[in-house]
């Protein structure tokens, strides 16, 4: 039996046996890998040996017998080798023990639960405590609540407007008379001296209100999650049922109770103004409240079931609608504001999210084009359970900033030409990469994806010929849709054409041919996802932009069955709005 | 043998007492696996939960009385795995804990126990196995104070530790060689002797009755175990543990055999140490083997003593095997996601979103969620909603306890029988029922087969449907040993394809998605091919194979042999090398079942000219494992294993009835995109409706000359529909093979002239169904057309013949008027031998929609010599 000093577990097994007088003491000579031959193989493996070599039956169990051995011993002496090796090791040098022990604890430290410190702050706690809540007797009163500090927000900001404002036509005031004296009692000197005063005065006064914003809106949060886990403690010690006594729904009461006088932390120098301003000034971030509850307009609307795949069949559902795509962010007016809200409040911790895909451009926070309208519909009402949109989007560029660091690491170390990178660009997304914002208060989304794009290229003509399946937006589709198995996003709103606007160039022929595209590799993702998650149903939803003509749209409804080869088909856009549009 | 088999599954029934046995389940999440990455053959990289659900099977048909049984398996998002395994409220841990309580002698409960863990280790080690979670926590105690190893299976299930973030095991116990595997991450070295060394530290703690380094931090600990490396021998390792325990005076009191065990166990050299095998064998250690050993034989044979009659209670839990217990326990309701995972601990999906995913698919800012990390602790699943369910059961120990020999017993009906099949799979106290009836069954077979047939037929157990299948399958002998001496290793041309085909098959099945379940594919096709050298691999046979693998995973042998006589039956030499013969053959007696069944379906099809050829190829050559996914695939085959050869044909229609209103309105191009992704088919009325097809087609009519002529069961033929008309004896009024040119030229399906007697009862009345009638007692329905001329029909015909002469043109329409009024099951077209007129006749007929037309092979020239013809009365 030989021995082999690399290990790799080839060792040689040799048996000798006598079959029948007349013939002689035969032998044999086998290469087996003892590290890969478990003991269940090792009598298939002589039963094979013994049939090639056409060996009589009645060796069969003493060869197996030395097989095992064989295969036991040597493998256990490579085993034994190299254990024995490494205590050696640290017999000869003890000082290495120290080094192991740290190492090998810090291995169980980082990855058992019991050796973790432990840790007050149950980061669960608040959202298992709303998720009980909405689903108990309690919502309504958690919806006021919610409902309040949204009034409470919204005031905050038409008073921050109006305050701002104020200042403005002071300003301009000033200005005005300044100018109109200029020459007598003021200097052209004295004018540009007021000026920068009234600008420093401006930017005093929206940093004051910044801050303000930022504090209202922290105490705001803490406020309503001490609440939340509170009542939700209250309610568990009461038999589940709310107990009208207790100090937390008291307090509860009380907060709803607080009527909507001007709260303290209005500015003094906002105090002597009266008149209203109307709404024309720009670089205000916030929008008034119309635009974000713009009564939404689903134009046209067509409902499909599909099944997906070849053994297993998937059911989904699959919507084809004509609307703008922010219309699932925003409310559609106060009366169904209500019944939304509470909607997407039920599901926000359960395993049926849903989510929108936002093509964005490559600059995070950008605050252009829909992605400042979307900020827009976030900032209008306070976000109670993420942290908000820019402290989202901060932490976004952070990790894209890291990956990009990652990166270029991982670039000079294969090869070290490229080092030409300048900062600017470690901030900025290459075409295909996403972001995910979460949110709570938005009318039917959970979770937004932000896929950077070059939206001006994709609505070219030449895109038709560009834009393939391995297109990196296409690709970045894929990749929703695998963090959609992943974390339980049900609905999935998409846009269909891979833009949010119909632009002069934009052809009939172009949309149905990308409508197509889309299609197909959305239905191949899908089937893919079926491998990911065992096949769950989902909803996807298609969106086209308003204004696409109702030809098209027909076309884009007779293309979708025929693309995911489906059964049942219902046209669900409203009788009047059908006519209305012939 | 494969009785014997069976009767081994239920050798080491685990008796569960109320206060003892439980099921425990333990979680962990494995590493997640890039998704943006692919395999080297161009395939999605395989999660690791799903291979850790593949190398877990393997656990699941463990059984010693010293190891605890693993149950069953699951794997959910995210990468976690769920691993159920039976579980006991005593651990060591807590008998160190609290050794005050024990009042017995310590030094008998030490022997006992080291001897049980090596015992334990001694069979982990014969089946290729090395615990390396060695501890008080994971050893149970049972009520008969027989200490059970709990918790071994983690190093194998995650590989050698691979397929998870952390290491495996307690630190403490580790022997120090292992500590520094951890550190070198050399993981594939799984030395048995590492845990002898961990048990010698157990077997330590338990005879100072507390625990060693109590108070000792992580690293403390770590630097100790690897600090016991200067010692020269085992002695001093001792003595050096013994001075860390606080009580130091017991290394004294200890007797001589434990000492000279520990000594043998705790060598800092593994070599050193003794194998468990060679422990329980050392004179010097254990004393008492031999006696216990006798002891355990005579408890095998003595009954206990049975309690007295008015405290006699029937404890059907206690009978139950554990298998069956955790299959009742989730028809019971009980919901392992939410008994192990209650809602405090599990972070919300939104939470979880992370921040950034690059174009590649790199996702970045993955939220922490605490619940991800290494938890050893077991649950222990409620046990309330089954043990009240099974109380009711006492009530009835008919249902529990049922006898087979006793004939009113076994022919009275389960009420709930007459339900749906799906209602039935989830009823409870059906269930218990019925496993407890098909454990008996299995146990009597082969005795029994003919039972075990007769109870099929209602419907099968999810449990128990493998070994249920291969005894349908007359699987018997020695399976075991035919299968290890058949060589599955040796290079084969048709390895390149099945290694293509095995990783795209059933891949929505995690099981089957396992690397170990490709193996085990891979291994059972090479042994079918290697045993069956007149045939070759054909796409669709690892489709085949895949279903037998899936339902006897851990049991390859029934597997191949289950797979090889199903496919003797069904699918006799479809794996020639040059099957088109056989293929064409099924493939013209499926479009004359058509015909016979659906005519209008089967005429519009042949119009728009989409034959069999371009759809239904892939359906039996697989038997439709290819085209329907495994839940279907089982319940269907429950039927299909019940039914003769020809069985699958009626089933093919049954399918094209599903989608005949479609069919009928669709041409060429949308029937093709039509069948490329088949739609959703409702499993159950292709069932029943392929059953009902087969009461109604005459037996002779699915005759195929390439079908297996021999049968190999040797049932009695009961009834007209028992018997397979392929196997059952020729003479000269059965079907004689013809050319298929000639079969191809048929229009419809042939009757043979036996069948034809048989039939009209023209060889006297028979009490059974047959396709003509419903009823065992009415008269058949069957309708027979003679279109010879008159004169020739004057001359001798067969009884209840009606004559409507070919050549008249009238005919047809006063034919379909008699057919009209007599509506016939069958109608049985009857010509002359030579003329041949019957076919255009009969597709006649069939285009004008009527239903079971066939026409009488031979014609009437071979009626003549048996002497049933008359001169028709006219």
């Amino acid at each position: 039996m030989s021995k082999d000093e690399t290990d790799s577990g080839d060792h040689t097994f040799s048996y000798k046996f006598v079959c029948g007088a007349p013939r002689p003491n035969l032998q044999l000579e086998l290469s087996v890998n003892v590290l890969n031959t478990r003991a269940k193989h090792v009598p298939e493996l002589a039963a094979r040996v013994m049939n090639h070599h056409n060996i009589p039956c009645f060796v069969e169990p003493d060869m197996v017998k030395c097989l095992k051995e064989f295969v036991e011993t040597e493998r256990m002496s490579i085993q034994h080798k190299k254990s024995q090796a490494g205590i050696d090791k640290i017999r000869k040098n003890p000082s290495l023990i120290s080094t192991i022990a740290a190492d090998v604890a810090k291995k169980y430290e980082n990855t058992w639960a019991c050796y973790q410190k432990p840790v007050s702050n149950k980061p669960n706690e608040f959202s298992i405590s709303y998720h009980y809540l909405i689903h108990s007797l309690a919502m309504q009163v958690l919806l006021k609540l919610e409902q309040k500090y949204i009034s409470l927000m919204s005031k905050f900001i038409s008073d921050k407007e109006l305050s701002i404002g104020k200042m403005q036509d002071r300003h301009q005031m000033e200005m005005t008379r300044a100018c109109e004296h200029v020459g007598f009692a003021y200097t052209a000197d004295d004018v540009t001296i007021l000026a920068s005063k009234h600008l420093a005065d401006m930017e005093r006064l929206q940093r004051h209100w910044d801050t303000e914003t930022q504090k209202i809106m922290k105490t705001q949060k803490r406020e309503f999650a001490e609440l939340v886990v509170g009542l939700h403690k209250e309610m568990l010690a009461h038999n589940n049922t709310l107990n009208e006594e207790g100090p937390i729904y008291l307090c509860v009461k009380q907060v709803l109770d607080t009527s909507l006088t001007k709260p303290s932390y209005i500015p003094d120098d906002s105090l002597f103004v009266s008149s209203i301003n109307s709404a024309n000034d720009s670089g205000q971030k916030s929008t008034p409240t119309p635009s974000t509850t713009t009564s939404n307009s689903i134009v046209m609307e067509e409902s499909f079931t599909v099944n997906l795949g070849a053994q297993l069949k998937t059911m989904h559902n699959i919507r084809l609608l004509v609307t703008d795509v922010l219309n699932f962010c925003r409310y559609s007016g106060e009366e169904e504001m209500e019944a939304q809200r509470f909607q997407t409040a039920m599901s926000l911790y359960s395993s049926a999210l849903s989510a929108v895909v936002l093509l964005s451009d490559k600059r995070i926070g950008r605050c252009t084009g829909i992605e400042q309208e979307f900020a827009s519909i976030c900032n209008s009402s306070p976000e109670l359970h993420f942290p908000s949109l820019d402290e989202q989007l901060e932490q976004a560029r952070d990790h894209v900033a890291a990956t990009r660091q990652e990166e270029e690491r991982s670039m000079t170390n294969g090869n070290e030409t490229t080092d030409n990178s300048e900062d600017t660009d470690s901030h900025l997304l290459k075409e295909g990469d996403f972001y995910i914002t979460k949110h709570s208060n938005l009318s039917q989304v959970h979770a937004v994806f932000h896929v950077a794009t070059e939206e001006s290229q994709l609505q070219s003509k030449a895109s038709l010929i560009n834009v393939t399946s391995r297109h990196p937006v296409i690709l970045a589709l894929r990749h929703i849709l695998k963090v959609a198995s992943n974390y339980d996003i049900r609905t999935l709103t998409v846009p269909l054409l891979l833009t949010h606007e119909l632009t002069e160039e934009i052809t009939f022929q172009w949309c149905v041919k990308r409508a197509e595209l889309v299609m197909k590799c959305m239905k191949g993702f899908m089937m893919e996802m079926a491998t990911w998650d065992g096949g769950v149903s989902r909803n996807i939803q298609f969106v086209v932009p308003p204004g696409v003509s109702e030809e098209a749209f027909d076309r884009l409804r007779s293309a979708l069955p025929e693309v995911f080869r489906t059964t049942s088909a219902r046209n669900l856009t409203p009788a009047h709005r059908r006519t209305a549009h012939r | 043998m494969f009785r014997t088999k069976i009767l081994l599954c239920y050798r080491y029934v685990s008796k569960i007492g109320m206060d003892t046995v439980r099921l425990g389940c333990m979680t962990f999440v494995t590493t997640a696996v890039p998704h943006d990455k692919c395999g080297s053959n161009g395939l999605p990289v395989t999660p690791n939960s799903v291979k850790v659900l593949g190398l877990a099977q393997e656990l699941i048909s463990l059984r010693h009385e010293n190891v605890c049984r693993y149950i069953d398996f699951k794997t959910t998002k995210h990468n976690r795995i769920f691993a159920v395994s039976e579980y006991y409220t005593t651990t060591l841990h807590k008998m160190i804990k609290n050794h005050e309580t024990f009042h017995r002698d310590w030094n008998s409960v030490c022997v006992n126990v080291s001897m049980g863990v090596f015992k334990g280790l001694s069979y982990l080690h014969e089946q290729g196995l090395v615990h390396h979670c060695l501890e008080p926590k994971s050893i149970y105690i049972t009520k008969e104070d027989n200490p059970k190893l709990g918790n071994f299976g983690l190093h194998h299930i995650t590989d050698g530790g691979s397929l998870v973030d952390c290491p495996i095991g307690n630190p403490k116990y580790h022997a120090p060689e292992h500590v520094l595997h951890i550190y070198s991450k050399d993981l594939a070295i799984a030395n048995i002797k590492s845990d002898v060394w961990s048990s010698a530290i157990v077997i330590l703690e338990l005879i100072n009755k507390s625990f060693l380094w109590e108070d000792k931090g992580l690293q403390t600990i770590v630097s100790k175990i690897l600090e016991l490396t200067s010692c020269q021998s085992a002695q001093s390792v001792l003595e050096v543990l013994q001075a860390n325990f606080q009580k130091q005076s017991f290394l004294d009191d200890i007797s001589q055999s434990m000492r000279c065990l520990l000594e043998s166990c705790l060598s800092p050299i593994p070599e050193n140490r003794l194998m468990p095998a060679e422990i329980l064998n050392d004179k010097n250690i254990f004393k008492t083997t031999q006696n216990d050993n006798s002891e355990n034989i005579k408890s095998l044979f003595s009954f206990k003593s049975l309690p007295a009659e008015t405290d006699m209670q029937i404890q059907p839990i206690e009978d139950l095997d554990l298998q069956e217990l955790w299959h009742l326990w989730k028809l019971a309701g009980g919901d392992l996601l939410s008994s192990v995972f209650n809602s405090d601990t599990t972070t919300p999906s939104v939470r979880m979103l992370p921040f950034f995913i690059t174009n590649l698919g790199g996702v970045h800012g993955l939220q922490y969620s605490p619940e991800d990390l290494f938890d050893a602790h077991i649950t222990v699943l409620p046990m309330e909603a089954i043990e009240n369910r099974l109380a009711t059961a006492v009530d009835n120990p008919d249902m529990f306890y049922p006898l087979l020999e006793n004939k009113t017993n076994v022919d009275k009906e389960h009420a709930t029988s007459k339900l749906p099949l799906l209602i039935r799979e989830n009823d409870f106290e059906y269930q218990v029922y019925r496993l407890a009836l098909f454990r008996r069954l299995l146990i009597g077979y082969p005795y029994l087969h003919d039972l075990l047939w007769k109870e099929a037929r209602i419907d099968i157990p999810v449990l128990l449907r493998g070994l249920i299948w291969a005894g349908l399958l007359n699987v018997q002998g020695d399976v075991e040993e035919e299968y290890m001496h058949i060589d599955k290793d040796t290079p084969k041309l048709a390895d390149r394809q099945i290694a293509v085909d095995v990783p795209r098959c059933h891949q929505y099945n995690a099981i089957l998605s396992s690397p170990v379940a490709h193996e085990k594919l891979k291994r059972v096709l090479k042994a079918w091919l290697f045993s069956h050298p007149h045939l070759s691999y054909w796409q669709g046979l690892d489709s085949l194979c895949a279903v037998f693998v899936h339902l006897n995973f851990n049991d390859e042998p029934t597997a191949y042999k289950s797979m090889s006589h199903f496919i003797d039956k069904y699918l006799y030499n479809f794996f020639l090398k040059d099957n088109s013969a056989i293929i064409q053959e099924y493939l013209v007696v499926f479009a004359h079942l058509v015909s016979f069944h659906d005519p209008l379906l089967s005429c519009h099809m042949n119009e728009i000219g989409f034959i069999p050829d371009l759809y239904a190829i892939p359906w039996f050559l697989t038997m439709f494992a290819h085209v329907f996914p495994l839940h279907k695939i089982v319940h269907l085959w429950d039927t299909l294993l019940l039914g003769n050869s020809s069985f699958p044909l009626c089933i093919g229609v049954a399918i094209l009835q599903q989608v005949r209103e479609q069919l009928l309105l669709s041409d060429f191009n949308e029937c093709i995109l039509l069948f490329s992704d088949l739609p959703e088919v409702n499993i159950d009325n292709v069932v029943q409706k392929s059953i009902q097809i087969f009461c109604h087609t005459p037996k002779s009519s699915t005759f195929r000359v390439h079908a297996q002529h021999e049968s190999n069961s040797q049932q009695r033929t009961m009834s007209y529909y028992s018997d397979d008309y392929n196997v059952s004896p020729q003479n000269e009024l059965s079907l004689k093979p013809i050319p298929l040119a000639d079969l191809k030229e048929e229009v419809c399906c042939r009757i043979s002239a036996d069948d034809l007697i048989q039939l009209t009862e023209l060889g006297g009345i028979v009490n059974s169904k047959t396709p003509a009638k419903n009823s065992k007692s009415v008269k058949p329905r069957i309708a027979v057309i003679d279109i010879r001329q008159p004169d020739e029909f004057a001359h001798g015909a067969i009884p209840e013949g009606k004559n409507f002469p070919y050549s008249s043109s009238k005919s047809v329409e006063s034919c379909l008027q008699y057919i009209n009024q007599l509506k016939p099951k069958v109608v049985v077209v009857v010509g002359n031998c030579t003329s041949r007129f019957d076919r255009p006749f009969a597709s006649k007929l069939l285009k004008a929609g009527t239903k079971g037309v066939c026409v009488l092979f031979g014609g009437i020239e071979i009626l003549k010599p048996v002497g049933i013809l008359t001169i028709p009365s006219l």
